[in-house]
């Protein structure tokens, strides 16, 4: 078995020195491990518990790859993946599945077709060759497909009622005006209607042409993963023939709004971000900390929560995507609290555009920063998502390990220039779901 | 690709409005409206493995777990009150979630956001959840903050500092909170009304949000009678689940728990009568953007019945509304072409009498009368089924008890999982002994159980229709 593992050699010897190197250095051991067939993962090895979680992206094959007309699809097939494969028809399948335990999950996000298992340790090897068989032999069988596309037209129609989704989705309709990147990744009720049997086939066949990122948790040895990558994505492991996105141009819009009879009104706002290969991109989280990064000390949390009592929930995140990179909040207020909320809002971006980051503030975001990490990797399945968002950032496999340091070392003349540099209430743009007086 | 999903926890001090269904605000959020589907599949509790737990009280009587994890140098501390929006006085709902976001206002000691700024600058997670039976108040921090994080919740049980204009800021943020949750949303709406339909006399009828007008009502003096009542050792649980020494922690817990006083704190509650009657709640919401169909059972507790009962009744929502394999979605949404959606879901995790919900979402053009109908022929048909397919139990089974093992990876769904038992009535050795109890339940057991639940009068049945 051990002849069919490759280790990173090179990356764990450099870890180990960095372990000498620091006091602090990430407490898990993080190697990367590549399958004969050639498909590769990060995994972090834990017997705590005897379960093993596997999150994987097949990049390129996500909503923004849609045919124009059949918005969704890589959604509807990502549902349809669970409705029977090879000899199994979905009922058939579905009980392969829960015999053992086992869950598999997907969900299609604009770049990429996730997904994630879950099983207990004794049934890895069956748990992986029913995902193997979902990837490759996917049956679209035509009573399946009708069953999903109802499931999807009601919870499509629930969503089209829903101030918080509704909000997000005119959002990035107004943003990305030109772009794939303006349609939500579920698609709409008419394009769910136009999608047929035909369709979801030739999505299976593009699937082996997107680029397959894997990440790895729990109790599984380096070994043992190579063997079940091979079982499940040998088919697969080909990468990046997928037909590349073009680059999502972020359009600047009046604030929009679109009416709904809600009591309260759900508001989406946004602007460029920066790319995670940037040397701005470790001050851009350092500010989004600071702005409203979360937790309960955020400017804008104190400013709309604790001072003037205007929302439940105020936060922003920086949001990277293959074409686009985003910096991206949403809250909540009473109709006619909107107008206040958002000069608020404002008022603070201002302020920061204005490069006002005190050293105080900059000293918080970087402790915090430095330690969070660990926390926010609180068991297996926290720890393989972790994995895999660091991939697909397109980050090196000592990102955890040289976290700190990197933190530590940034200026915070460098976070005021960021500030200046990346912050502009003329960038910055609002999308409204309710009823808003004075809009 | 940092998305809102993974954002998911820490949202600010947050309620569960639905113990049985999920104890974060946004599990709960998410339970009710992407469907349907797998609610019940994260109450469970089982035992693949020991949990190692060890556990030792104070000479006030504050009861401390300890749930061991060396994964990484982190702990949650996770303290728990045995108060809740059930023991509420009339006219006061809400008020034990309010006073939850009151505990974050600070003390003479530690004043205003020190608390939240001290764990911003560890780069922690801090934040608290409200149920009908319990409050709880966690902090996930580096193991070798565990000491600060004692001091300042030690501080906060009796040293609290509120101004009036604290008080009433953050009431506008409840009423912000009942919109976002309830008001905006015709699903929340017709669960809200469905049970204050259900329970006629009990709190688990009343939202642990609060009424709206009463919410507007809650004045300083509530908030302060309220914690001097309720906030003491005696009625607290510790669960600290982590990477920390066993003896240092028992060490650091007498320090900074052990030498505050505690006071007699007596559980009186409203107790809900015979139920006597079919009930219907019937809404009609031109915001709706599909019908939905409940009904809500009276089902026992983990205070009101022994774990082989409330376990074959966990089986019993597994084995109808599961997932993607359970007999209704099977019956309803494969074979006979009702329904888009339905599923079943019960959490045994409460101290009085609790409900057992099965939802659906008919297919368009399906009538409510006729998904209605069907579904309580399959209901009557269960039992025979079952007999027939005794595979379906066994498969049933493996899931709960992987379900067991997820509810524990790490320390923060470990300290949830198993605070949330012991608060309501179970005992460390029902969670220790969880898949023994599992296995040995029979499909005899299960007929058993769906005859005891599944009783007309003693139910609500709901429509949220679409009203155009």
């Amino acid at each position: 078995m051990s002849a069919r593992v490759k280790l990173a050699f090179k990356i764990l010897s450099m870890m180990a020195f960095m372990f000498m190197q620091t006091h602090q250095a990430f407490p898990l051991d993080i190697r990367a491990v590549t399958s004969s067939s050639g498909a590769s993962a990060w995994l972090a090895e834990s017997r705590h518990l005897s379960i093993i979680v596997v999150d994987f992206a097949l990049v390129g094959v996500g909503s923004a790859s849609d045919p124009d007309d059949k918005q969704g699809l890589a959604s509807f097939a990502a549902q349809m993946l669970l409705e029977g494969a090879g000899e199994f028809d979905a009922k058939a399948f579905q009980e392969q599945l829960a015999d053992i335990g086992a869950t598999i999950t997907f969900v299609a996000d604009r770049d990429a077709m996730v997904g994630r298992i879950e099983v207990a340790r004794e049934h890895r090897n069956r748990a992986f060759d029913l995902l193997r068989l979902v990837l490759s032999q996917p049956r679209f069988d035509l009573d399946a497909v009708e069953r999903v596309r109802i499931k999807r037209d009601v919870e499509l129609a629930r969503l089209d009622n829903d101030p918080a989704y509704v909000a997000s989705r005119a959002w990035w309709e107004a943003a990305f005006l030109d772009h794939p990147y303006r349609y939500p990744p579920l698609g709409s009720r008419e394009a769910n209607g136009r999608v047929m049997a035909a369709d979801l086939r030739n999505f299976r066949s593009r699937l082996s042409n997107a680029k397959l990122v894997v990440a790895a948790a729990g109790d599984v040895s380096a070994a043992e993963l190579a063997d079940l990558l091979d079982r499940s994505f040998r088919d697969l492991s080909r990468k990046g023939g997928a037909t590349p996105l073009t680059m999502a141009e972020y359009r600047i819009f009046a604030p929009v709004v679109v009416r709904l009879p809600f009591p309260q009104s759900a508001c989406v706002f946004g602007q460029p971000g920066i790319s995670p290969t940037s040397a701005e991109y470790l001050p851009l989280l350092m500010l989004n900390h600071i702005l409203g990064g979360g937790t309960l000390t955020s400017r804008l949390f104190v400013q709309l929560r604790e001072r003037r009592g205007l929302v439940y929930s105020i936060r922003t995140a920086p949001e990277t995507l293959s074409q686009a990179d985003l910096l991206i909040g949403r809250f909540a207020t009473e109709n006619a609290k909107t107008k206040e909320a958002i000069e608020t809002v404002r008022a603070e971006w201002r302020r920061a555009a204005r490069g006002d980051i005190s050293d105080e503030e900059i000293a918080a975001a970087k402790s915090y920063l430095k330690d969070m990490l660990p926390v926010s990797m609180d068991g297996t399945s926290a720890i393989s998502a972790k994995l895999l968002t660091i991939q697909r950032m397109e980050q090196g496999i000592d990102y955890i390990q040289q976290w700190r340091k990197r933190i530590e070392s940034i200026e915070p003349e460098l976070v005021r220039r960021t500030a200046k540099t990346a912050f502009s209430t003329d960038l910055l743009t609002f999308a409204i779901a309710g009823k808003p007086d004075g809009f | 690709m940092s998305s809102w999903r993974s954002l998911a926890r820490g949202l600010g001090p947050t309620v569960a409005l639905r113990a049985r269904l999920s104890f974060t605000a946004i599990g709960w959020i998410w339970a009710l409206t992407i469907g349907v589907a797998a609610m019940s599949s994260l109450q469970t509790i089982a035992q693949a493995q020991s949990l190692n737990a060890q556990t030792f009280e104070l000479a006030n009587g504050m009861k401390v777990i300890y749930l061991p994890d060396r994964r990484l140098p982190i702990v949650t501390h996770m303290l728990w009150y045995r108060v809740g929006s059930a023991d509420e006085e009339p006219g006061k709902s809400g008020l034990a979630h309010f006073f939850e976001h009151l505990m974050f206002k600070g003390t003479l000691a530690n004043p205003g956001d020190s608390y939240a700024r001290f764990i911003g600058e560890v780069g922690g997670e801090l934040n608290a959840f409200t149920s009908y039976d319990f409050t709880a108040y966690y902090a996930t921090v580096g193991s070798a903050h565990l000491e600060r994080i004692m001091e300042l919740e030690a501080d906060r049980m009796v040293n609290l500092a509120l101004t009036a204009q604290q008080v009433a800021i953050e009431r506008e943020v409840i009423v912000e909170e009942r919109r976002l949750r309830t008001d905006n949303n015709p699903e929340a709406l017709l669960l809200e009304q469905s049970l204050a339909t259900l329970f006629l006399n009990h709190h688990y009828g009343t939202p642990v949000i609060g009424w709206m007008h009463e919410i507007r009502s809650w004045t300083q003096e509530d908030a302060l009678s309220f914690y001097r009542r309720w906030y003491t050792p005696s009625n607290a649980l510790l669960i600290v689940a982590g990477d920390v020494d066993f003896e240092k922690l028992k060490h650091l817990a007498t320090i900074h728990y052990g030498r505050i006083p505690a006071h007699v704190v007596a559980r009186r509650r409203a107790t809900e009568p015979p139920s006597l009657t079919e009930r219907r709640v019937i809404m009609k919401d031109p915001r709706a953007g599909r019908p939905l169909w409940l009904r809500l059972y009276f089902a026992p507790s983990y205070g009101t019945a022994d774990r082989s009962k409330t376990v074959a009744i966990e089986i019993l929502a597994e084995l109808i509304g599961g997932g993607a394999t359970g007999t209704l979605r099977r019956r309803l949404v494969m074979e006979r072409r009702l329904a888009a959606e339905v599923s079943a879901s019960y959490d045994p995790a409460a101290i009085d009498e609790t409900t057992f919900a099965i939802n659906a979402v008919p297919k368009p053009g399906v009538t409510m009368e006729e998904l209605e109908h069907a579904i309580d022929e399959e209901l009557g048909a269960f039992a025979a089924t079952l007999a027939k397919t005794p595979s379906d139990l066994w498969r049933v089974k493996q899931k709960l008890i992987m379900a067991g093992l997820q509810a524990r990876d790490g320390t923060y769904k470990s300290a949830l999982t198993v605070g949330a038992a012991l608060a309501t009535g179970a005992t460390l050795t029902d969670i220790e002994q969880r898949q023994d109890l599992i296995s040995a339940v029979t499909v005899d057991d299960i007929a058993a159980a769906a005859r005891d639940v599944f009783k007309p009068t003693r139910s609500v049945t709901s429509s949220l229709l679409i009203d155009r």
